[in-house]
């Protein structure tokens, strides 16, 4: 919340100047503001009803999860997949990912692609919107590349854990 | 002039109007092919575990109530950058450096830009008309869904402070990366980007 009223007074401080400078601009500017979001709220307003509903029926126990993630050579592919279909809000993640590393052999690679892969492609909410602002190709393009980066961050989670531990339990009571 | 020249031959009417028609279906695709998916889903839900529609509905609710603000912020702010920022600058910002320094600038610009992702699709969207190539974009995309300043006191609570500083550090990594897997592409990606937005303005 606090980040949004920094953005939004930054935002009105770049009007407040706009308008001191060139009214018409402004106008302009209200505009186009205006278009885009009359052109997306419905579509926006769709997309976060469907998540709720994909949020029922996609989100399995946390045994069925850690069963995925406990594998060391299949746990990055995984987690890349099922980040991709894990929906809610991007910081919705971590307390699940906290779970896998807490968890004794669940890879640092999965809990690392599984974050990864969740946050870069929103797939029930965002691509709808995506779609209709950059199209199918365009948004294709990043799922393909989404995918091979979030294997990378696997590995490089991998690399890096064996050398400094990247996850160190808090074991005070 | 003659008669002929004043009005349009029936062949230029036909496909005018096949224009409009096509407009309007291409309008009312994406929402009627997300309302179907609504409606499918609602069933499902309902004929499965009856008693988690009110929670799915709570949800849905609490999430729309956190997020549109959020996505109108950042529409008044692509329509600002859409009246001010001049094309060229931005243009030679980008282009005229280092494919490398442009990729780390553009990822760092993400990470620091806050909101959901699809509350910067207007930004993206605004950036492209601005001339800003393909693979910026993507990195942009990468870096700003992979970090977040809202993130950050989340991210050290539940992961720590060694797996944080790892995920910055390859949070701008990450999204060079990507950035370079799009460059091969990059003039394919923006000939069919072009051919949306044509469409978008229409």
């Amino acid at each position: 919340m606090e980040s949004l009223l920094i953005v939004g007074l930054v935002v009105l401080a770049f009007y407040a100047w706009s308008a001191r400078k060139d009214w018409e601009r402004t106008v302009q500017a209200f505009k186009k503001s205006g278009r885009f979001i009359v052109k997306s709220l419905p579509l926006f307003f769709l997309a976060v009803l469907l998540i709720g509903f994909i949020q029922v029926l996609l989100l399995p126990d946390d045994e069925a999860v850690l069963m995925f993630f406990g594998q060391a050579e299949t746990g990055i592919l995984w987690a890349t997949l099922f980040g991709f279909l894990l929906p809610g809000p991007r910081y919705a993640i971590y307390p699940l990912v906290e779970i896998i590393l807490m968890t004794e052999g669940a890879t640092v690679g999965a809990a690392m692609a599984l974050i990864v892969s969740q946050q870069l492609i929103d797939v029930p909410e965002g691509c709808f919107i995506e779609i209709k602002y950059l199209g199918t190709k365009f948004f294709l393009a990043r799922l393909a590349i989404a995918v091979v980066t979030a294997i990378v961050a696997g590995y490089m989670a991998v690399f890096v854990n064996s050398f400094i531990p990247l996850y160190i339990p808090d074991v005070t009571p | 002039m003659s008669e002929e020249s004043e009005s349009p031959s029936p062949a230029l009417e036909d496909a005018k109007e096949r224009s409009v028609l096509k407009r309007y279906l291409d309008a009312i695709l994406l929402e009627g092919f997300l309302l179907v998916l609504l409606a499918f889903f609602f069933i499902v839900v309902f004929l499965t575990q009856p008693s988690q529609v009110q929670y799915a509905l709570d949800f849905s609710a609490i999430n729309l109530i956190e997020t549109i603000p959020i996505f109108i912020v950042a529409s008044f702010l692509a329509g600002w950058v859409d009246a001010w920022v001049d094309r060229d600058l931005v243009t030679r910002f980008l282009t005229g450096r280092n494919l490398l320094v442009g990729l780390t600038i553009v990822t760092c610009v993400g990470i620091i830009t806050p909101g959901p992702i699809y509350s910067i699709f207007p930004l993206v969207y605004v950036l492209k008309r601005k001339g800003v190539s393909s693979h910026h974009l993507i990195a942009f995309m990468t870096g700003q869904t992979l970090m977040g300043p809202l993130r950050i006191p989340l991210e050290l609570y539940y992961l720590g402070l060694n797996f944080f500083i790892f995920r910055l550090i390859s949070s701008v990594i990450l999204g060079i990366f990507a950035g370079l897997c799009a460059y091969p592409f990059s003039a394919r990606l923006d000939k069919a980007l072009d051919e949306v937005q044509h469409k978008f303005v229409r």
